[in-house]
């Protein structure tokens, strides 16, 4: 090694030595590790608090699926309720219908055979007049 | 790794410095280092359960207080250059500086440090203020072991060159 490499490395070591001087460790300043503890201790605090309302919101959308399906299900049986109701109004409206059909059949009938009567008589009646112009 | 609220504080008192040192040394600025340093430790709260032994939290430290340092630095744009004077008058009242065997070059090396590249910088920090070998560097920043070796020679360099025209200087003064 020359005088020029020797020198070099001679100012190396020494800027090495002044560098380690200058950069040991300084004290965190006073208080750092309360401030640091108080932090710590408040994010746990609102961490627990975003927890609770976390739990609490989900219990409430649960709460708000459950009566969706309730309500679903009330539509549901409500809506199946009216239409028994229709059906049987339906039923009793056929019903009705059908007795006033009879009825109607019933009348005819009756009136057909006064018509029958009545055109016997009248035919007797004819016969005997008749038979008196004929005397 | 856990630990009670006691066992946490021991954690933070027996680190603190270490942690603070490293910020101080890269970000310039004592008011930003104890940010960077309380936000290192809120996070290792956090990650406390992952870690695996005492070494492991000691290199956790580290790794986390310079890359937080890096990105307070990106965050406030500082110039190094720019600061350094502001750096010297907060750091000429006693206690500021590294240590008693600065002396009175001691300002005008921190001043030198300050005005380095950031990566530069970086490495020289955990190189002679950690005491890391460029191995253990490289682990730390994630470089390859080639660029740290790279960086530590040129701030040394960048760091001979200043110190000539500052020696200039004091003597001339």
């Amino acid at each position: 090694m020359d005088k020029f490499e020797r020198n070099e490395q001679i100012e190396i070591e020494e800027l090495e030595h002044d560098l380690r001087a200058c950069l040991r460790h300084v004290p965190a300043p006073e208080g750092f590790t309360d401030r640091v503890m108080q932090r710590v201790a408040t994010r746990e605090a609102a961490r627990k608090q975003k927890s609770r309302l976390a739990v609490f919101a989900s219990a409430h959308k649960r709460a708000g699926w459950w009566a969706v399906a309730a309500a679903t299900l009330l539509f549901a049986i409500g809506g199946d309720m009216v239409h028994l109701h229709h059906v049987r109004e339906e039923r009793r409206a056929a019903e009705a219908q059908h007795q006033l059909d009879l009825a109607l059949q019933l009348t005819n009938h009756a009136l057909d055979q006064v018509d029958t009567s009545m055109e016997r008589t009248r035919a007797a009646r004819f016969t005997e007049i008749a038979l008196e112009l004929a005397k | 790794m856990t630990a009670t609220e006691d066992e946490f504080r021991d954690i933070v008192e027996s680190h603190s410095s270490m942690v603070f040192s490293v910020a101080l040394r890269l970000v310039g600025d004592r008011g930003l280092a104890e940010e960077v340093a309380q936000d290192v430790f809120l996070e290792l709260h956090h990650w406390l359960p992952r870690l695996e032994s005492a070494d492991h939290v000691r290199h956790w430290l580290r790794r986390v207080a310079t890359h937080r340092s890096t990105d307070a630095l990106r965050r406030r744009k500082v110039r190094p250059e720019g600061q350094s004077d502001e750096w010297e008058d907060k750091h000429d009242r006693p206690g500021d500086s590294g240590g008693s065997d600065c002396g009175s070059m001691g300002v005008a090396m921190e001043r030198m440090l300050l005005s380095l590249p950031e990566v530069q910088r970086t490495v020289l920090v955990l190189r002679y203020g950690e005491d890391l070998t460029p191995e253990e560097i490289a682990r730390t920043t994630g470089d390859p072991v080639a660029t740290v070796k790279s960086h530590l020679q040129r701030g040394l360099q960048l760091l001979r060159r200043k110190g000539s025209v500052v020696l200039k200087e004091y003597v001339r003064g």
